[in-house]
């Protein structure tokens, strides 16, 4: 005589997490990003806030922590009162090598992240307004963090950033960077 | 997906974009002023002949083997180009490659509201590898032999937006622009090297021709001919009271001819003084 098999649910089953951040792609990534920079301290005096773009690749070594290089550029007005220097158009370049730290809630996270590098300045105004040492190139470092969120899709993730970057040789001023980016990862 | 396949390439394509932005960064401008050696451009308004002028000298570098090759051989192809050879040689700083732009702001330190206003004029002269333009000599030339008062015709000018008026504590901004410049190096050459008439050349716009044929004082300048950049851009401030001048030329220099390596050797230019030739006095 057959008989009826039962089971016996021993264990509750594991909530389903969705979307899973494990599926996230990672590993090489890259971004673009635009945005706006403004100077602080000394060359604040001379340069008004400007119009930025920039691109970055990076590689995540664990899902926490990346390495990425960073490049940006953007382009400004100087301020020198009625100076013959006034209102002439000068552009920044920046390129940093970076860490970033990432701290993730499921769609959401956010970062911190920092590096060294360096800026040029397309034109030697800062230096006929006293702000620059002669040479156009200069070390500069800094870091700052932002809030990233990752799209359904695997690869895609948007976010926003703002960083401050010290720069040695503009007579230490600091450039305050605020961009929103697209992120993908391969 | 066809967006997710072309993803890649539309980011490298956003990569590629700050590295062009700051290739271009090769041929962005210099600023130059004058140094701090020279007097600066002021006056008080009580001088007897209220004039002063200082200067940038614009310092390039001397061209290596190869260059000097090519301009030989660019000046030789000139040569065989022009069926009566004129002087042919090619600047190594040529108007074409090196564009230059004068900013300069003009400030009335005077503070009576009553007699504080005054007229002010900028001019400008110049030099460039073959040539030296200078007003007071022209002027000289010009007033030799008679006690009028004397006649100052620069090479650059912007009349008849100045001279003008500025009130107590006001200050002007003005520009000479590239394509001015431009003119002022024709001119200079034309007078230099080719013996254009002066009068005509400094008072016609050489652009004139292109559009209302008439004599500008350049019907002799082969077309062919390469114009030199200026090497020196001298500034004159004149002024009926107490008024300083703020200057700076703007460089855009295409082929990297300005001097910015200490090892290069430096281009040493001796320009001729320009004089006018004047009819003789009957």
């Amino acid at each position: 005589m057959a008989t009826r098999a039962r089971a016996q649910v021993t264990k509750e089953p594991e909530a389903a997490i969705f979307p899973d951040p494990k599926k996230f792609a990672h590993g090489l990534y890259t971004e673009g990003e635009v945005g706006a920079v403004a100077f602080l301290g000394p060359a604040g005096e001379s340069v008004a806030p400007g119009f930025a773009i920039g691109a970055r690749v990076g590689y995540d070594v664990f899902r926490f922590f990346a390495v990425q290089l960073h490049g940006l550029g953007s382009t400004h007005l100087t301020k020198a009162g009625d100076r013959p220097e006034a209102d002439q158009l000068i552009q920044t370049y920046q390129g940093t090598v970076e860490g970033k730290l990432t701290l993730r809630f499921g769609q959401l996270s956010i970062f911190g992240e920092g590096g060294v590098g360096v800026t040029r300045l397309s034109t030697n105004l800062l230096y006929t307004l006293g702000v620059e040492q002669q040479y156009r190139t200069g070390l500069t470092a800094g870091g700052g963090g932002g809030i990233d969120y990752h799209s359904l899709s695997r690869h895609f993730s948007i976010g926003l950033r703002g960083e401050l970057y010290w720069l040695r040789d503009l007579r230490a001023s600091k450039d305050l960077i605020v961009t929103t980016y697209l992120r993908y990862t391969f | 997906m066809s967006f997710e396949r072309n993803f890649p390439r539309l980011v490298m394509l956003a990569l590629a974009t700050p590295a062009a932005l700051a290739c271009s960064g090769i041929n962005t401008p210099i600023y130059l002023g004058p140094p701090d050696t020279q007097p600066p451009l002021e006056l008080t308004g009580m001088e007897k002949n209220p004039r002063v002028t200082n200067s940038v000298t614009l310092r390039y570098r001397k061209w290596n083997d190869q260059e000097k090759k090519q301009l030989d051989a660019q000046s030789e192809a000139l040569k065989n180009d022009s069926p009566v050879p004129p002087d042919t040689r090619v600047p190594w700083a040529s108007s074409a490659k090196v564009h230059l732009e004068v900013l300069f702001t003009v400030h009335n330190l005077e503070t009576d509201p009553d007699t504080g206003s005054g007229t002010f004029d900028v001019v400008l002269d110049g030099a460039n590898e073959f040539t030296k333009y200078d007003e007071n000599i022209v002027s000289a030339a010009l007033g030799q032999g008679n006690n009028d008062q004397p006649v100052y015709l620069p090479l650059l000018s912007l009349h008849p937006l100045l001279p003008m008026k500025l009130g107590p504590g006001q200050s002007y901004s003005g520009v000479f622009r590239e394509d001015d410049l431009v003119e002022a190096e024709k001119d200079l050459d034309a007078l230099g090297r080719f013996q254009a008439p002066f009068a005509e050349v400094l008072v016609n716009r050489s652009e004139i021709e292109a559009t209302f044929p008439a004599p500008n004082g350049l019907e002799l300048i082969p077309s062919n001919v390469v114009t030199p950049a200026l090497v020196e851009v001298d500034l004159t401030l004149t002024a009926d009271k107490h008024m300083t001048c703020e200057w700076l030329v703007r460089v855009r220099d295409d082929d990297d001819r300005l001097w910015h390596t200490t090892g290069d050797p430096l281009l040493n230019p001796k320009p001729t003084l320009f004089e006018p030739m004047l009819p003789p006095k009957p």
